[in-house]
């Protein structure tokens, strides 16, 4: 901007003094993830599992397992075993800071977030991150496998898994 | 691959995340407001008067609420007592409440102004508030910056 900024010409009055007040907002809740999400988050805890559920009548397989088919509206009762393995289809390296209002601080950055086919049934992406944040290492189609916390950190929920390292494999 | 149905997985037990938002921010009240919770930091009730229409406003807003015009810079002290316009009672208690149950919100028209403020209502039995009761403002002793500065009405 070429223009530049100046203060209002002095008029003999006082200049504004500008003020903010601080609002500090904190929002406690408790999330029950339901008896088909809970079967999700248990096996991630308990046993390092990858749980999608399929659907029986179009065979759509979706990582986290949903209750409904989005595509059909039917049930989806089948369970498979997913992964860890899988092929990255999309990914972003996000280097902006920005707060997160779940940590209580600004998310650490680079940080890579993925969409990921875990091996399995026609699997839907898996939304996650990778540990590789140097954009010259990533491609789409590359293959990445799930690495998990010590059991004794994981709590039931996804970041029991720590994020999907870049592995030498082909499917 | 081997398909499972929910039999198969035995659910333990439920599983519910406690977590929370923490969403701090900051309000810029702007030159108008500014003006405003720094005399109630000195113990003063400032209003704006609006240019065009000659109404009295406070608390002072930038545009003039009754003929929308810009208000302008024109500033008049208030001597802070009012009288009660309507009231409330709050008995339920809630996490976001910055006092505790029970006590009383009111709409304050204070003498020589055109609008109305909403304050608390305090040093009062709830059951002696009645509406055209004279009230006198009650101020912080160590004004923090905000609308609280003024801690309350009470009755004269």
């Amino acid at each position: 901007m070429s223009k530049k900024t100046t203060t209002p010409a002095k008029t003999g009055k006082t200049e504004p003094e500008y003020m903010s007040l601080p609002i500090p907002m904190k929002l406690p809740f408790a999330w029950a993830v339901g008896e088909h999400l809970g079967r999700f988050y248990q096996e991630l805890r308990d046993n390092a599992i990858i749980y999608g559920d399929v659907c029986p009548k179009c065979g759509l397989c979706l990582v986290p397992p949903r209750v409904i088919c989005p595509r059909c509206f039917v049930r989806m009762d089948e369970w498979v075993e997913m992964g860890p393995r899988g092929t990255v289809l999309t990914y972003d390296v996000v280097q902006h800071v920005f707060w997160d209002p779940i940590l209580a601080k600004n998310r650490p950055v680079p940080y890579t977030h993925a969409y990921i086919q875990l091996d399995g049934p026609d699997a839907g992406a898996f939304s996650h991150v990778l540990q590789e944040t140097n954009p010259q290492h990533l491609k789409t189609g590359m293959r990445v496998e799930a690495v998990f916390k010590p059991k004794e950190q994981r709590l039931g929920e996804i970041t029991d898994i720590l994020y999907f390292k870049t592995v030498e494999d082909r499917k | 691959m081997s398909k499972l149905t929910k039999n198969d997985i035995k659910l333990k037990e439920p599983i519910v995340w406690h977590k929370g938002w923490d969403v701090p921010y900051r309000r810029f009240v702007g030159s108008v407001g500014a003006k405003f919770l720094r005399g109630l930091g000195t113990g003063k009730i400032l209003a704006i008067r609006c240019e065009a229409c000659k109404k009295t406003i406070v608390p002072p807003q930038n545009v003039c609420p009754f003929c929308f015009a810009e208000t302008g810079t024109s500033w008049v002290e208030l001597s802070g007592y009012g009288s009660l316009v309507t009231y409330t009672t709050a008995y339920y208690t809630a996490r976001s409440q910055p006092v505790p149950p029970p006590y009383v919100m009111g709409l304050i028209k204070l003498d020589a102004a055109d609008t109305s403020l909403v304050h608390y209502i305090n040093e009062v039995d709830v059951a002696d508030v009645s509406i055209g009761m004279r009230l006198a403002p009650v101020f912080q002793d160590m004004p923090k910056g905000n609308i609280l500065d003024l801690k309350y009405f009470k009755p004269m």
